[in-house]
């Protein structure tokens, strides 16, 4: 089977020189959901964007057999879907129907079926009778579902989610979890959130100081304390 | 947080609320046009085109006190420029209400037209806010071939105006719970010059952070939407009457100045 997402020796640097990411490979599977765990700066988010081609970078991206640069970048993000770790960024129409309704419009979706489409995927992850609300008027639980919609609605092949569970209560999280296990795309998890590693992925990536320092089975690594702990992570 | 927001009461099911929002905001335009078009030292035939904003108050379950209340908010804009106009209009004026006559300067005069088109406008503005959701009312706008950037940015204006908001009043608080009330003034104001440089570079990062979400779910520059609005028969009818009552208001006006 051809991995869904392949990463080889890839670099990031910003403009006032620091770099988040360091000569990172790695290649995920159809299906697999990946966590990937490491300290504050770790280079969690700039690994994200960069399959995304939100940030620029040194390496080789390959996301469903198209390989990514600026010329296949429309492509690519139309095979994957980020949610971000703040979802006032995500969500920035003025209701949850527009927000939901903006990628299958710009993959060039008609409206009544980006409508309906928006709307079957709204009700899904249970935020039915909210499609005029404002994000604005969300609660943080509801917020982060919104965000999962949203990318949902595109119907791509694999998630890159951005601390997903941050700032949720225990109830909005577990919704949020069973939300992400009914899925059929492959899912790459950054988080902090070690427990929802656990219940999500059956393959754990730690990340620290741009660089690659453990991948493997997740039970193997959350289950090694001494790593943890000497990645900050325990 | 909690906000008086734009577009409150506007989930409402009334006859006003459930009319296309191009009808209503044609309506306005209109009503706006009307009303600029009076002389600026007509006051008394200002008193018919109250009907149309209080009517579509009135059937659209909206408070007269509530748009009252934006009417107040929003006159420091206005009332400089109506303490000043006695100052620098002093011509004579004779003026009429009804079967009154009097005699003023024309700066009163326009002081009062000026007050007097302001609360109407208003009223009107609310009217319509608080009957339409702000996302109709900016397909509205898309639908009437305004510029598409413009309504794209009134969207966007509505969506984080009260994130703003409400990270500016974090932001004090966090000065204030520091102690910054019984500072001196000069440091106030110096905490104040933080706060909104503060404020402007966070806007500016999350700017870049929504850009970015835009162009990960295929933003390529071209605003695309959902297609919600529906003219039906009752819209034409809204807008005849409409165009009627102004054409009344106008022409009633043209008879009284001549």
């Amino acid at each position: 089977m051809s991995e869904i997402l392949k990463a080889e020796n890839l670099f990031v640097t910003y403009h006032d020189g620091t770099e988040a990411l360091r000569g990172v490979s790695f290649s995920v599977q159809p299906q697999e959901r990946v966590g990937i765990i490491g300290p504050n700066g770790a280079g969690k988010t700039s690994l994200m964007l960069a399959v995304m081609r939100g940030v620029d970078f040194r390496g080789r991206i390959v996301v469903d057999g198209v390989e990514l640069s600026g010329r296949t970048a429309d492509d690519v993000r139309g095979r994957c879907g980020m949610t971000f770790q703040d979802p006032d960024d995500q969500l920035f129409s003025p209701t949850l129907l527009d927000d939901v309704a903006f990628g299958p419009l710009n993959q060039g979706c008609e409206p009544h079926a980006a409508e309906a489409k928006s709307r079957q995927t709204i009700a899904a992850v249970g935020l039915e009778g909210l499609e005029g609300r404002c994000a604005h008027h969300l609660s943080g639980g509801q917020k982060r579902n919104a965000t999962l919609a949203t990318i949902f609605s595109m119907q791509v092949k694999l998630l890159l989610l951005d601390e997903p569970g941050a700032n949720l209560d225990f109830r909005s999280r577990r919704r949020l979890i069973d939300l992400v296990r009914r899925r059929d795309e492959a899912v790459l998890l950054a988080t902090h959130d070690l427990d929802m590693v656990g219940e999500l992925c059956g393959r754990v990536m730690i990340l620290d100081s741009g660089s690659i320092v453990a991948d493997g089975a997740a039970g193997e690594i959350l289950g090694d304390s001494g790593l943890l702990s000497a990645h900050g992570l325990a | 947080m909690h906000h008086s927001y734009i577009d409150s009461f506007s989930q409402g099911d009334s006859p006003i609320h459930r009319l296309d929002a191009r009808a209503k905001l044609l309506a306005v335009i209109a009503y706006t046009v009307v009303l600029v078009s009076f002389s600026r030292y007509a006051l008394a035939v200002l008193v018919p085109m109250t009907i149309a904003p209080l009517a579509m108050l009135w059937l659209g379950g909206v408070p007269v006190r509530f748009a009252l209340r934006r009417v107040l908010v929003l006159s420091p804009f206005i009332a400089a420029l109506c303490l000043f106009s006695p100052l620098y209009d002093r011509s004579a004026q004779s003026g009429f209400f009804g079967p009154w006559q009097f005699t003023v300067t024309g700066g009163w005069l326009s002081a009062g037209s000026i007050a007097a088109k302001f609360t109407l406008e208003v009223l009107a503005i609310t009217a319509l806010t608080c009957t339409t959701p702000f996302a109709l009312l900016l397909e509205a706008m898309r639908k009437l071939r305004m510029p598409k950037f413009l309504v794209m940015q009134l969207g966007f204006l509505y969506r984080y105006i009260f994130l703003l908001i409400d990270e500016a009043m974090r932001i004090r608080r966090a000065r204030d719970f520091r102690g910054a009330r019984g500072a001196p003034l000069s440091r106030r104001l110096a905490a104040a010059g933080g706060i909104i440089g503060s404020l402007f570079v966070r806007t500016v990062e999350r700017s870049e952070r929504v850009y970015a979400a835009m162009c990960i779910r295929g933003y390529r520059g071209e605003p695309h939407a959902l297609s919600r609005l529906h003219f039906r028969a009752a819209d034409a009818i809204f807008l005849t009457a409409v165009a009627g009552y102004l054409l009344l208001c106008r022409w009633g006006y043209a008879v009284i100045a001549h």
